[in-house]
C-alpha cells in the first residue's frame, strides 16, 4: 500500500474549462491500491463524507483529477476512482501554446468562413431582379400596323437594309 | 485595381456606302412590297438591276427603339425610289436596364453558397458567380446590350460597380420573311423573247397600223415566252426566328440556402474564427476556443494525455 497527499475539491466548472474554479479544498492522505494507473488512479481516503467533492489533486502526480466514481468501503472509508483532467493539469503549457483557433465563442469570429456545423434545408428561398431595358419582343409585334408609330418602344423598331447608292 | 469599364459603342455605320439602313414602318413595308412587285415590271426591269428583291438585304425587327435620323428616300439598286424611310446612321446601339442596389443577402459566408441565375433574352439562363455579385455590401448592378442594328448581333454585359463581370454574345434580330424568285432566269429568257419580239414587228413592211399590231404582237409573244419560261423555284431569303415572343426582360434570380439555426451555438460549438495566435491565452475570457490542428507536446506527459490534450482541443473544444 502507497500512502500519498490527496486534495479534494469541489468544481462547478464543466469539464473542458482550462481552468476551473475550485472550492471546499480538503488535505488528506489516502491510499493507493497497488498496480494503479497514473491517468486513472484509485484511491481509498478516510473521511466524513465523501459525497461534497467531485475534484482532486495529487501532488506525487502533478496532476489534477475528476473524481469519476465514490464507493463506500465502511464507515467513513470511502474508495475514490479517478480520471485524470488533461486540461487543467497541463494548463500552463496549453496556454502558452500556438494554435490556429478555427472555432471561438467570441475571439475574431469571421462570418466569412463556411460554417460546417449548421443544417441546411433541401430547399432554397429565392429573390428576383428584373432588369427592365426597353427590350420587347411581345405579341403587339405581329400586328404590322403598330410599326406605324416608328420609335414606340412597346414594339421594337423595324429595320429594313437596302443595298444600293449612297445616302 | 483598374476597374474593367463598359466599352463605348462605336459611333457611325460600319457599312458606310455599301449598305443602306432604314427604320421603316409597317406601312412603308407594305408600300415597299407593292413596289418591288410592282406590274410594271419593264420599269422594275429598266430602273432597278436584275432582281429587285436582292436589294434588299434583309428586313428584320431590332427589339427595341433604335436611334435613326431625318426621313430620307429609300434607295434600291440604283433606284432612289419615293418610298421614305428614317435613315439609320449608328450600326452599334445600346440598350442599358435600370441599376440595381444589390445588398450581401446574408452578410456572411452563405452569401457564398447562394446560386445566382441571369436570364438574358436571345442568350438564355446563365450562371453568375456570388464572387462576382457580391464585392461589396452593397452592388450597383445593371445590364447593358451593345447591338449591332444591320445584323442583331449583340454583347450583352453584365456590370457591377463599374465594373464589367462579364459579357454574352447573341443575336436578337428577328427577320421577317422576304420572299425572292429566280429573276436572272427571267430576264434572260424575257430579253431574248423580248428581242425575238422586236425582230419580228422589223421584219413586217411598215404599215403604220399593222406595225402597231405587229408589235402588239411581239409583246403579246413576249409575255407568252414570259409566262412560259417563268421560274418554278421559290426562295426565302430570310427566315422568321423562335426569338418572336422569347421573354424580353433580363432577370437576375439569388437562390439563396435555408439554414437551420441555433441562437445557442456559439455557446456549444462556437463561430468560425480562422486566426493563428502565438498563445492560446490571447483568447482567455472568451469563452469557447476549438483549434485546427493543435499539436501538444507537454513534458512529462504520457502519450495517451497528449492525444487527449489534442482531440479535446481539436473537436470539443476548450473554455479558457
Amino acid at each position: 500500500m502507497i500512502y500519498t497527499e490527496i486534495i479534494l475539491y469541489k468544481t462547478d466548472s464543466r469539464n473542458n474549462v482550462l481552468y476551473k474554479e475550485l472550492t471546499n479544498e480538503l488535505k488528506l492522505n489516502g491510499a493507493l491500491r497497488e498496480n494503479t494507473v497514473i491517468t486513472n488512479p484509485v484511491i481509498t481516503v478516510e473521511i466524513s463524507g465523501a459525497f461534497d467533492y467531485n475534484y482532486a489533486y495529487i501532488a506525487d502526480f502533478g496532476r489534477y483529477y475528476f473524481i469519476s466514481k465514490v464507493e463506500i468501503q465502511r464507515d467513513k472509508l470511502f474508495r475514490l476512482e479517478l480520471r485524470v483532467d488533461v486540461l487543467m493539469s497541463n494548463s500552463t503549457t496549453i496556454s502558452g501554446s500556438n494554435a490556429t483557433v478555427l472555432y471561438s465563442q467570441n475571439y475574431s469570429n469571421n462570418s466569412n468562413i463556411p460554417d460546417s456545423e449548421y443544417a441546411y434545408e433541401n430547399k432554397e428561398d429565392f429573390e428576383n431582379y428584373i432588369f427592365y431595358t426597353g427590350i420587347t419582343t411581345n405579341d403587339y409585334m405581329f400586328n404590322m400596323s403598330n410599326y406605324d408609330v416608328v420609335g414606340a418602344s412597346d414594339y421594337g423598331s423595324l429595320v429594313v437594309v437596302t443595298v444600293g447608292a449612297a445616302q | 485595381m483598374s476597374n474593367i469599364t463598359i466599352p463605348q459603342t462605336p459611333s457611325g455605320s460600319a457599312y458606310y456606302g455599301l449598305l443602306n439602313v432604314y427604320k421603316i414602318t409597317g406601312a412603308t413595308l407594305f408600300n415597299l412590297n407593292k413596289y418591288l412587285w410592282s406590274k410594271d415590271f419593264f420599269d422594275a426591269l429598266t430602273k432597278i438591276n436584275v432582281n429587285p428583291i436582292d436589294n434588299i438585304v434583309s428586313v428584320h425587327r431590332i427589339p427595341f427603339t433604335v436611334t435613326s435620323r431625318a426621313q430620307n428616300a429609300i434607295i434600291l439598286g440604283n433606284v432612289v425610289t419615293s418610298i421614305q424611310g428614317n435613315v439609320i446612321y449608328d450600326t452599334w446601339q445600346s440598350v442599358t436596364s435600370k441599376h440595381y442596389n444589390i445588398n450581401k443577402p446574408f452578410g456572411d459566408y452563405r452569401d457564398y453558397m447562394c446560386r445566382i441565375k441571369l436570364y438574358l433574352p436571345f442568350v438564355g439562363v446563365v450562371d453568375v458567380s456570388p464572387s462576382d455579385l457580391f464585392i461589396n455590401d452593397e452592388n450597383d448592378v445593371y445590364i447593358s446590350y451593345h447591338v449591332n442594328v444591320v445584323t442583331g448581333g449583340f454583347i450583352a454585359f453584365l456590370v457591377n460597380n463599374g465594373n464589367v463581370i462579364t459579357q454574352y454574345s447573341g443575336n436578337c434580330s428577328m427577320p421577317l420573311p422576304v420572299s425572292g424568285s429566280n429573276f436572272s432566269s427571267v430576264i434572260n429568257n424575257s430579253v431574248s423573247s423580248g428581242l425575238n419580239a422586236v425582230g419580228s414587228a422589223l421584219s413586217i413592211p411598215f404599215n403604220p397600223v399593222g406595225g402597231v399590231i405587229s408589235a402588239a404582237a411581239g409583246a403579246v409573244g413576249f409575255a407568252t415566252s414570259l409566262m412560259s419560261n417563268a421560274p418554278t423555284t421559290m426562295n426565302m431569303k430570310t427566315d422568321n426566328s423562335n426569338s418572336f415572343g422569347v421573354y424580353p426582360t433580363p432577370y437576375l434570380r439569388i437562390y439563396k440556402p435555408r439554414r437551420i439555426d441555433n441562437p445557442q451555438k456559439k455557446y456549444f460549438t462556437g463561430l468560425p474564427s480562422g486566426v493563428g495566435v502565438t498563445a492560446l491565452a490571447q483568447c482567455a475570457r472568451t469563452g469557447l476556443v476549438k483549434t485546427l490542428d493543435f499539436k501538444f507536446s507537454g513534458s512529462g506527459c504520457t502519450d495517451w494525455e497528449k492525444s487527449e490534450v489534442e482531440r479535446i482541443l481539436n473537436t470539443e473544444g476548450v473554455i479558457l
